[in-house]
């Protein structure tokens, strides 16, 4: 029976955090649509042949791919195995996730090349490489360690294991034949937003000069404001077009959840 | 010896003892149930047999060889577990297959032996599918197909039924001891379904707070129970309370009516508890020279082909079993009825638990 009192105010409140939101991207896109000659979608079409744009994209898109396949080789036989043996260390995987999102990524970083300050990783162009990917790793953490550690929570881990273990699988065969597998939409997810998160990331990047996307989309706004601006919505979209992906096949788990649940 | 034999196996969690100086021998081919409430240390000891515990102390052979510390991908021993385990990725077939892909077999021989395996459980046009599309019972049939193909040296059940509803039970409860036979292979089933227990196993081993409490035939578990616990565990029981009239005669009064038993009353002091079995008791009976006793009917229970009738002597109750006939005609609550019983019937508990009463069930 409140429902028609507070339904004025509620509408209100979600109009004011819609505008808010939506303003600055519809002022992006109006900025990157308007040039002097009138509107048009010039800049769209310029800014995928600025020189070093396609560089820029490729080399966040394999740093992503590189920092999923490490992540997922570190993270899923963790949490598997805290999961099934040391149920009390969730607690403390719990806290380690919390650290990288406290600690500013700038801090991270500087904390990086003091501590390797010396070595090959930061003397050389390839180390600086492999700093920037533990780096990656390190941000990514939390957020895959968590859908990863949802998905094994949403299988019956230890009786799929014991299952293996008494037809003769040893570990390695568990993990590849039976986890991984059954992990796979838990892996898809951390994986969308770890791509995402790359393919975003400035801070890092830039302080250990990499040419990254996000450090090059900086710099052609020095030089071509309406393009940056133009790429700035199209990898917006890019981010929404991740999340649509995520959400539908999430959505798919839960439905094939349900059916096992019916059952 | 024994095919498989668990020697003086202890088991403590930590302070918790699960199981203790548990003996047990099975042979080759036997249909072995683990019976007891839960936490009994039945699982458990299915689990040490498995691999998956280490017992504390004791040891384990199989045909002759010490597998107490082999790990358990390493032992031959097939399992089938109460919750569905099936590789939810893989179909029924590559279900099947898995533990002969890991036993390195050539991909014809694969699909001979889990053709073979679909065909014994009946489910050869299910080989495309994956587990979500079964029901549970099909999902069991293809768990024990999945055990059985590696040909396992034992074959470990772990109350695989207890997720099922009563009809599949029944069923897959025979499929699963036809199979056992037609393979015959030695096998432990744990339970804590006693019907379950009594109809499909070789043995019983009952099992109460980590010790064996009886090890038996089905017919010798229920007819001749070794101790409290065990009589009143399986089957339905009266335990009253009597009084020792006559000891050299083996008089007992129960609520004041002198019965006779066949068991020995010496040096039990004046008071003892007594048990009956429902069934053993007649209603009505023709007098035949055995014990009868006096008694008003409180309720009648109608249990389908089973009609159990609660009987008060004077404070204590007895439940009555009776078969369902057509002509049955129970007798009205109130009614007064003479109960008889045989003196072998009266079978006197050495561990006089009067906490116990017969309450009706």
């Amino acid at each position: 029976m409140s429902r028609p009192k507070t339904a004025p105010l509620a509408w209100l409140l979600f109009g004011i955090a819609f505008v808010y939101l939506l303003l600055p991207l519809v002022a992006m896109l109006w900025a990157s649509l308007t040039t002097p000659r009138g509107v048009t979608a010039d800049a769209y079409v310029a800014v995928f042949s600025t020189p070093g744009f396609a560089e820029a994209l490729l080399f966040s898109v394999r740093s992503g791919l590189i920092t999923i396949v490490i992540t997922t080789l570190l993270v899923v036989p963790t949490a598997y195995w805290v999961n099934l043996r040391m149920p009390r260390l969730r607690a403390v995987m719990e806290f380690f996730t919390l650290v990288p999102l406290v600690i500013p990524p700038i801090l991270l970083t500087f904390g990086l090349i003091r501590f390797f300050n010396g070595t090959p990783l930061t003397n050389t162009g390839d180390g600086l490489y492999v700093l920037l990917i533990g780096g990656y790793v390190v941000i990514s953490f939390p957020f895959f360690y968590r859908a990863i550690d949802a998905g094994l929570q949403a299988i019956n881990l230890r009786v799929l294991t014991e299952a293996a273990q008494s037809l003769g699988a040893g570990w390695t065969t568990i993990l590849f034949r039976v986890i991984f597998p059954n992990m796979l939409v838990a892996i898809l997810n951390g994986s969308f937003i770890t791509f995402a998160i790359v393919l975003g990331e400035f801070t890092i990047s830039s302080l250990l000069s990499q040419p990254a996307f996000s450090p090059y989309m900086l710099d052609l706004s020095y030089r071509e404001a309406d393009q940056a601006t133009a790429l700035s919505i199209i990898s917006f979209g890019f981010t929404w077009l991740i999340i649509v992906v995520i959400s539908i096949v999430g959505s798919r788990r839960a439905g094939g959840a349900r059916q096992i649940i019916s059952r | 010896m024994s095919f498989l034999t668990l020697s003086h196996i202890h088991k403590a969690f930590g302070t918790a003892v699960a199981v203790q100086s548990f003996d047990l021998g099975i042979e080759k081919g036997e249909f072995v149930a683990f019976l007891g409430p839960s936490g009994c240390g039945k699982t458990t000891v299915l689990r040490m047999i498995a691999g998956f515990e280490q017992p504390t102390t004791g040891t384990i052979t199989i045909d002759n060889a010490d597998i107490t510390r082999v790990p358990a991908n390493k032992r031959k021993i097939g399992m089938v577990f109460q919750q569905y385990a099936l590789f939810p990725n893989m179909t029924v077939i590559e279900n099947i297959s898995f533990g002969l892909k890991i036993a390195g077999a050539s991909r014809q021989e694969m699909h001979s032996r889990a053709t073979e395996m679909l065909q014994i459980i009946g489910m050869l046009e299910f080989a495309g599918r994956y587990p979500s599309q079964l029901s549970g019972g099909q999902q069991q049939r293809v768990a024990l197909a999945r055990a059985l193909a590696i040909r396992p040296q034992v074959l470990l059940l772990d109350e695989p039924l207890s997720a099922l509803d009563a009809k599949i039970r029944t069923s897959l409860r025979q499929e699963i001891r036809s199979i056992q036979r037609q393979l015959g292979i030695t096998t432990v089933f744990v339970t804590h379904d006693q019907e379950e227990a009594l109809s499909i196993a070789d043995r019983i081993v009952v099992m109460n707070k980590g010790n064996i409490e009886q090890v038996g035939s089905p017919r010798d578990i229920y007819n001749q129970p070794g101790t409290q616990f065990v009589a009143s565990f399986i089957g339905t029981l009266n335990v009253i309370n009597a009084a020792v009239s006559d000891e050299t005669a083996g008089h007992i009064a129960l609520d004041g009516q002198t019965v006779r038993t066949a068991d020995a009353l010496g040096g039990l002091g004046q008071r003892v508890a007594i048990a009956l079995r429902p069934e053993s008791i007649a209603l009505n009976p023709e007098p035949n020279g055995g014990n009868s006793v006096t008694a008003t009917v409180d309720e009648i229970y109608f249990l389908g082909s089973v009609v159990r009738i609660r009987t008060r002597l004077r404070e204590q109750y007895l439940n009555v079993d009776t078969f369902n006939s057509p002509g049955f005609v129970p007798p009205a609550r109130g009614e007064a009825v003479q109960l008889g019983f045989a003196e072998s019937a009266v079978k006197v508990l050495h561990d006089h638990d009067t906490t116990r009463g017969s309450a009706p069930s």
